[in-house]
């Protein structure tokens, strides 16, 4: 033990891992700068701002997929989850509840749900990529159930202050996306939560015989997610007010993607939360710059997987290969 | 009274019972190693003590007082710290995370109880100082770091929490020379602060470098219990093999005199036949 | 097949009595599952049991058959293996096959043929970066399945192909008994040589090898990544066939043809009995968890039940399907 090695330089790990909010910062203005050499409206403020506007449910929604990542797991419900919330707000709107109720019942709802697939998760021990797929199906056949096909339509603008309003010069969504990602910050980095999380994530046995309460941080970190997509479905009918069947029906696997484009590793352990924010803003901006040069927005699901294979190779190049399993 | 006591303790999987009616004791101020071959239950039974199983009969007793662990972290909290085999470090994670993990410094604002890292930091600093580990970077992540420091953090790990019985599977089992001389120095160390050490080792050296004394296990049960100063390695390995005519006749009649299951007291000093 | 719902309830009553017994047996278990998804379907509509049914039941079998045995297979050979682009994959290669005879005009058997090795070739992209790069399954599935759909979508400009000759309906034309010449002309030769590969050759073993222990199938000797890739460019292949059949069903080629698919392939292998982390699971499970999901789905569909229902149903089957596998591993495990 007194021996002192020479470690291979690990600064290169933290390099790397810096790297990618880097990088993505830097692709950010390089295709933003063409963008704007591309189209008069880019660059412009009511593009900028109305772009942020678009990206506030996807940003929520990512800051909790990272945790849930970093702990190793997944969650491909989300979008369930944010269509049941969005339903009950849609409700309590139709049956005339006062509007913090209406924000309340939201998000107790999503809450509900994320720790419900917490617990199929932690307790009934079901891997989460098949949990999630699970309880994604059920939750579209309450969506059904309510809904039954119907839109819910023409609700009050009472919470379009969220997704339109201004406060202080600067547009709500950008406080709401400084307030979650602020909070989600501290408690990975400042708070025993987030130790765990990466330790669940890094090694799942390991954190059990070190005592962490391992159970009790999974159903914990989905009850976030599940809290964090009702807010989306809160800023959804804010910006929409409507309640649709087909709501939200791609938004999980596009929060993943602007995670691990973000720089955090599907097998859980590795993560950030700058690099999620960056890949929802990455995302969207190529959605809206294709749709402004006049590119079918059928393009971005190439682009976005385009993008999604090339970081990933990096990655695995940089890592040496395949990994091979233990 | 010892430190630990556990008496009758049985666990099966599926149809392997790993243990069956085992009695295991170690004492404060004392070093008592556990011994036996691949499959004898040493790692078993520590798992028991350190909460990651649940016996499916048999009693644990620490103090004198009778405790149940549902959990590791009942173990951490009762005062007894294992280091596995497996070191069980979060390979992602760096040097004072994995030391404080399960056990965070908090700082409590506003009353939200903060990770304190600056603490974390220095007190990482502090342990591997008396350690005597050489790591040049606490950020660098474990799995890049080598066995000897692996096992240093895992010890810091143990020592920092301060318990008052330390339990140690096979600490010496990667390590070069110099690094296996460093944890049998902290071996004594901690005797001398009059805490309970297990060690379980596969390296009779070591056990008899160290230990006061030795029980030996055997397919699931306790063979034998001796004071290391009154037997030989030759004994020992014998006992684990079965190899040697050991007198066997004490197990057809549980409670006979010579029993090792009636503790230790009874058969020091008794000579046994080789 | 029987008629009168009461006395199909009472039969098969009895028979769950006697496979109950046999609860572990996965494959027992599931044939009890489908005997309740008989019932409970005939239950709710007068015309779930009448022979007319039959053709409307076995024509979503194929597509969805062949994209769960290619999960199958993914899944069998460990990694963990996971393809959640079959999906895009069968979308884009039904629009390459619009492609070819509509506006070029290719002999159907070439066309076909030439669908098939496009269909191999999106599933060597993946088994390339899975097993030579090394990017996670999940995640470089994931990555092609939004550039495989996106692909469908962009050049199609989102419409449906159409102009396809008339005698290529054939292969999803009715046939005998009014039964889609696709069942018998496509799926069950793919399920039986499947099964036979699996089950009883060499390369079968390996593959459970791999799943069940790759270090150890690795010292033996064999080719771990290899067979992976071909694993996932079987998938990728057996994606292109279901393309084929989709679109001599429809008569069209959609962009989204695959959509939700690549998750009902996934729910179909798991609750067929194929661990996700390999090494169990085999293609008779498969095929029964298949026509659980298509009773279920056509079930339903008689009774004027919405398909978000049928897919709510399914997930809870799923749950509890691998909710129960685990708990009763752990039961094992704990030697009661």
């Amino acid at each position: 033990m007194a021996l002192t090695e020479t470690v291979t330089p690990v600064w290169t790990q933290r390099l790397l891992h810096a790297k990618r909010e880097v990088v993505l910062l830097a692709a950010i203005v390089l295709i933003g700068g063409f963008f704007a050499v591309s189209s008069p409206y880019f660059l412009t403020l009511d593009n900028l701002t109305t772009t942020l506007r678009n990206s506030v449910d996807l940003a929520v929604i990512s800051a909790g997929m990272t945790l849930v990542i970093i702990s190793g797991a997944i969650d491909v419900s989300v979008g369930g989850v944010l269509a049941v919330s969005a339903i009950f707000i849609g409700r309590g709107f139709q049956w005339g509840l006062p509007a913090p109720v209406i924000v309340l019942l939201g998000l107790a709802v999503g809450t509900a749900l994320g720790t419900v697939n917490g617990a199929v998760v932690a307790k009934a021990k079901v891997p989460p990529i098949i949990a999630t797929l699970g309880t994604m199906y059920v939750f579209l056949a309450v969506l059904f159930l309510v809904i039954g096909g119907e839109w819910i339509s023409g609700l009050p603008d009472t919470l379009s202050p969220l997704v339109s309003g201004n406060l202080l010069g600067l547009p709500v969504p950008l406080y709401l996306i400084a307030g979650v990602y602020g909070v989600c910050y501290l408690l990975l980095r400042h708070h025993a939560f987030g130790r765990h999380l990466y330790a669940i994530g890094s090694n799942e046995n390991s954190a059990r015989l070190a005592g962490i309460a391992v159970d009790r941080v999974k159903i914990q970190v989905y009850a976030l997610l599940g809290f964090l997509a009702a807010t989306g479905a809160l800023i959804y009918v804010a910006r929409l007010r409507n309640v649709e069947v087909n709501i939200g029906t791609t938004i999980a696997l596009e929060a993943i993607a602007a995670v691990i484009l973000g720089g955090a590793n599907i097998r859980g352990g590795v993560g950030s939360l700058l690099g999620a924010l960056l890949g929802v803003l990455f995302i969207k901006m190529i959605q809206n710059g294709l749709v402004l040069i006049g590119v079918s927005s059928l393009w971005e699901t190439v682009v976005i997987g385009g993008l999604l294979i090339v970081v990933l190779t990096a990655d695995a190049l940089k890592h040496g290969g395949p990994q091979r399993a233990q | 009274m010892a430190l630990l006591e556990m008496t009758g303790i049985e666990k099966h999987f599926g149809g392997v019972t790993a243990l069956s009616g085992v009695d295991f004791e170690a004492d404060a101020g004392e070093v008592m190693a556990l011994v036996g071959d691949n499959g004898a239950g040493k790692s078993t039974l520590i798992k028991t003590v350190a909460g990651a199983h649940q016996p499916d009969r048999g009693r644990i007793r620490l103090q004198g007082r009778e405790v149940a662990m549902r959990s590791p972290q009942d173990a951490w909290k009762l005062g007894i710290a294992t280091i596995f085999q497996e070191l069980a470090l979060a390979d992602k994670m760096n040097v004072p995370d994995n030391i404080f993990l399960g056990q965070e410094l908090r700082r409590t604002i506003l009353g939200i109880p903060f990770l304190d890292h600056k603490r974390m930091r220095q007190r990482t600093r502090e342990l591997l100082a008396d350690l005597e580990v050489q790591i040049q970077d606490l950020d660098l992540t474990v799995e890049a770091m080598s066995g000897g420091q692996r096992q240093g953090i895992a010890i810091a790990r143990a020592l920092n929490l301060d318990a008052d019985l330390i339990i140690m599977d096979e600490p010496t089992a990667a390590l070069a020379v110099a690094e296996v001389r460093k944890v049998l120095d902290f071996i004594l160390r901690l005797r001398g602060q009059n805490k309970g050490v297990v060690l379980i080792s596969h390296n009779i050296q070591d056990v008899f470098a160290v230990a006061d004394r030795v029980t030996v296990m055997r397919q699931g049960r306790i063979e034998a219990v001796r004071r290391v100063a009154e037997t030989t390695p030759e004994e020992v390995i014998g006992l684990i093999t079965g190899a040697h005519g050991v007198d066997l006749s004490h197990r057809s009649e549980p409670g006979a005199a010579g029993d090792p299951a009636d503790g230790p007291d009874k058969t020091a000093g008794q000579a046994r036949p080789s | 097949m029987a008629t009168g719902s009461i006395a199909n309830a009472h039969g098969a009553r009895r028979f769950a009595g006697i496979l109950l017994r046999h609860m572990e047996n996965r494959f027992a278990l599931l044939l009890v599952l489908w005997g309740v998804a008989i019932v409970v379907m005939s239950l709710l509509s007068p015309y779930f049991l009448q022979l007319s049914t039959l053709p409307y039941f076995l024509q979503y079998i194929p597509v969805l058959g062949l994209l769960g045995m290619g999960q199958t297979l993914v899944m069998l050979s460990g990694g963990p293996g996971i393809d959640i682009s079959v999906g895009s994959a069968m979308s884009l290669a039904g629009v390459f096959l619009g492609w070819l005879l509509g506006p070029l005009d290719v002999p159907i058997l070439l066309a076909c043929l030439a669908c098939l090795a496009f269909g191999a070739a999106l599933g060597f992209f993946n088994g390339v970066l899975i097993n030579i790069v090394g990017i996670p399954s999940l995640m470089a599935t994931l990555a092609t399945y939004f550039a495989f759909g996106g692909l469908a979508l962009a050049l199609t400009g989102g419409r449906p192909q159409t102009g396809f000759p008339d005698s290529f309906a054939w292969i999803g034309a009715p046939g005998w008994l009014d039964i889609p010449n696709h069942v018998f002309v496509v799926f069950l030769p793919v399920a039986v040589i499947l099964h036979i590969a699996l089950s009883r050759t060499v390369v079968g073993r390996h593959i459970y090898a791999c799943g069940n222990n790759e270090k150890a199938a690795r010292l033996l000797g064999i080719k771990v990544d290899g067979l992976r890739l071909g694993l996932y460019t079987l998938s990728g292949t057996l994606a292109g066939l279901a393309g084929i059949v989709s679109a001599s069903w429809l008569m069209s080629a959609s962009p989204d043809a695959g959509e939700g698919l690549e998750l009902l392939s996934v729910t179909i292998a798991v609750l067929g009995g194929t661990h996700i982390f390999g090494g169990q699971g085999d293609i008779r499970g498969t095929v029964l968890a298949i026509l659980i999901v298509t009773t279920l789905q056509t079930g339903l569909e008689l009774a004027g039940i919405s398909m978000a229902w049928q897919l709510g149903v399914i997930g809870g089957l799923m749950i509890l399907s691998v909710a129960t596998t685990q708990a009763v591993r752990r039961r094992r495990a704990a030697g009661r």
